[in-house]
């Protein structure tokens, strides 16, 4: 139950952070080029505001399926969940989980497939991040907003699951992956608005591409990417 | 010169490909700890028909019988699934009923002989289990099945057809008190990946497999849950 405080708030504060609101935020806290530089830019703020999403969701995901895991003990006790009523909706984790027929999709858990979707949107993510200007950035944009339309998809047909074939026992960790996932849409869809009106390079941020990895790293060889730096 | 541009643009993919190959290897480092957390924190049960496992559901259309009806009645999608107690404590709750399961065919001469054993199950450890048959009809020439030969065979009704060219009043036994369940398209023992038919099952009430083909044969029954509740001993 502790958990699920602590992926909550870095969800809610990853969709904060990706919204408009995020730079009020951030000129709030003085985000600058020295201090807390990722939310100094438009792009890098949105980048960070999703990881924040996926390590959140990542971290819930684990959470449904060790419950899942830990039901599917028949210890003959039940595992640790949340239960009660929100807007008169009935959330009720280990009824949900102890759905054999419903608590999966094609046989994969809920919570496993949320993993897999996070670790798949976050490769996506963390490669923008590292490398905003490469040519395959487009492509990956492209992906990451494919991905979270497909796991939306499959969040109405959970919600539909629930609604219908279970008779409305909804799980709240499933609620908060769904909520996620709807907002990692969003996500994409901006940075992909952001790449289309050309804002995404920022003269000052981008100009030095190697000055980033000259500071992750120390010695060796970077190979140049662009012709002014051969 | 083609050699240096070759080299620029070798270096210039290599370079491209370091950031998402690293950020690959790096959520799939992330990946494996979550996994590897899930692992050693907990260990649910396998899926399966092997003792200890927990089968498939069987699902279908129910067959209750009426003493002295020529029907009895239909319950729509009964699952297997549903009359699991999975939080059942062997120690705290002995009144959970456990589950006797029959994957039989009304065509089939061994299932046909073993509905005396079926009766005799019933009459001395009824109150102790919930006793299932599943009746399917078996891809072999001259088997066939349909609802009205469900009940009749069930209810040893005057009905033509049963072990093939028998009439179904004659089968041994009484009429079977517990449900039967249309599995003519043998999609559930298609789940429970059977062959052949009669096989026999005692699950917990929790639903993991107590006894099964690997155990033993449906003749083994009987001997088996006499050692769990003793003839005599409050039965």
């Amino acid at each position: 139950m502790e958990w699920i405080f602590i992926y909550s708030a870095l969800i809610f504060c990853g969709a904060l952070l990706s919204t408009n609101l995020g730079e009020t935020i951030a000129n709030a806290l003085g985000a600058s080029e020295e201090k807390l530089s990722w939310m100094s830019n438009v792009r890098t703020r949105k980048l960070g505001a999703m990881q924040l999403m996926l390590l959140g969701g990542f971290i819930a995901s684990i959470d449904l399926f060790w419950i899942q895991n830990k039901y599917m003990e028949y210890s003959g006790i039940t595992a640790a969940s949340t239960a009660m009523d929100i807007f008169g909706l009935n959330f009720d984790t280990t009824t949900f989980v102890g759905d054999l027929e419903n608590n999966n999709f094609f046989g994969i858990p809920w919570g496993f497939g949320g993993m897999l979707f996070f670790i798949i949107v976050g490769w996506f993510t963390l490669s923008i991040k590292a490398e905003p200007t490469a040519s395959w950035v487009d492509l990956f944009l492209k992906l990451g907003i494919l991905s979270s339309g497909f796991g939306g998809i499959v969040s109405l047909y959970l919600v539909y699951i629930q609604t219908f074939v279970m008779d409305g026992v909804y799980s709240l960790e499933a609620a908060i992956i769904q909520l996620t996932i709807f907002s990692l849409l969003l996500a994409f869809t901006s940075l992909q608005r952001m790449k289309n009106e050309g804002i995404w390079v920022d003269n000052k941020l981008d100009s030095d591409p190697l000055y980033e990895k000259r500071k992750r790293r120390s010695s060796g060889y970077i190979a140049p990417t662009v012709d002014s730096e051969e | 010169m083609k050699y240096e541009q070759n080299s620029i643009r070798r270096m210039r993919t290599d370079d491209s490909a370091v950031g998402h190959m690293g950020s690959l290897f790096q959520v799939i480092g992330i990946f494996f700890i979550g996994m590897m957390i899930i692992a050693f924190s907990t260990d649910p049960v396998k899926l399966g028909i092997d003792k200890g496992e927990l089968p498939p559901t069987i699902q279908g259309d129910a067959h209750h019988y009426v003493p002295g009806s020529e029907g009895g009645n239909w319950e729509k999608n009964w699952n297997l699934h549903d009359h699991f107690n999975m939080s059942w404590d062997a120690e705290e709750a002995e009144s959970d009923k456990w589950f006797v399961i029959e994957f039989l065919d009304t065509d089939c001469p061994y299932c046909w002989t073993a509905g005396e054993a079926q009766s005799q199950i019933s009459d001395y450890w009824g109150d102790k289990i919930t006793q299932v048959g599943v009746v399917v009809a078996l891809n072999i020439d001259g088997h066939s099945g349909s609802r009205a030969e469900i009940e009749a065979f069930q209810g040893k009704l005057d009905f033509e057809g049963c072990k093939t060219t028998s009439n179904c009043k004659d089968r041994p036994g009484d009429p079977h008190n517990f449900i039967y369940i249309d599995d003519l398209d043998a999609s559930s023992m298609s789940a429970w990946n059977l062959r052949g038919t009669p096989s026999c099952f005692i699950l917990q009430p929790n639903g993991l497999v107590y006894f099964g083909p690997g155990q033993g044969t449906c003749d083994d029954i009987p001997a088996t849950l006499n050692e769990l509740f003793p003839i005599g001993q409050g039965a």
